[in-house]
């Protein structure tokens, strides 16, 4: 992914957001839409980055600690889920 | 204490990705359960099924130090991150600045987890090592 794809992506939706005037926020498919050349699997991971993940209590009881990676040594926010 | 949850996730493409976990407040995406996998949600719409990032071998040993290997050297799927001076100049005259709260975490991770401000490069060399004994995860 390229920093000026980056930078395009979060910029078009700060653009449009102040353009329509009424909080409209750029759902992943109009971005998708935008910009047919990008793999939308690229798309997905640019915005899951920007804007977080929550992990609901079922996707926890997914999550085995001695099969995955735990939280690592360098990302520990507190007061974060 | 830092909770346990996953470090992050991998899409079906085989990409990672870094997630920071994010109050609903704030409008992050959802993973949740979905035929007995973690999948993408987003305003309760599936998009994608994903993987938690799988722990690597070495995570699992403890170093000569007596500290867990994981805690001298971190993952990712395809790469190993090493951190051997844990400290920035910009937060010398304690106001830090607004870049980054890379120091906030190191010190958390001083107190909490025991890791020295400056590794051991001996010690550092043989966490590598160990990790590179692990067919195809590292390269």
């Amino acid at each position: 992914m390229s920093g000026l794809f980056f930078k395009k992506f979060c910029r078009r939706e700060a653009i449009t957001t102040n353009l329509a005037g009424n909080g409209h926020k750029t759902s992943l498919d109009e971005v998708a839409a935008w910009y047919p050349d990008i793999p939308r699997l690229i798309v997905i991971k640019t915005d899951v980055q920007r804007r977080g993940v929550f992990y609901s209590d079922a996707a926890l009881s997914l999550f085995d600690e001695a099969h995955h990676q735990t939280t690592g040594t360098h990302i520990s926010v507190p007061g974060t889920v | 204490m830092i909770a346990l949850r996953p470090e992050s996730l991998l899409l079906r493409d085989g990409s990672s990705i870094i997630t920071t976990p994010t109050p609903l407040e704030e409008n992050p995406y959802v993973v949740d359960a979905r035929n007995g996998a973690p999948w993408l949600f987003d305003d309760g719409v599936a998009l994608e099924e994903v993987e938690y990032w799988p722990a690597p071998d070495f995570y699992a040993r403890t170093s000569s130090s007596g500290l867990p290997m994981k805690n001298i050297v971190s993952a990712r799927p395809q790469r190993l991150n090493i951190f051997p001076y844990r400290y920035c100049t910009f937060w010398n005259d304690n106001k830090g600045c607004a870049f980054c709260d890379i120091v906030a975490q190191l010190k958390k991770g001083g107190k909490e987890l025991n890791i020295p401000a400056k590794l051991d490069p001996l010690e550092v060399g043989y966490v590598v090592g160990e990790a590179l004994k692990e067919p195809g995860r590292f390269s």
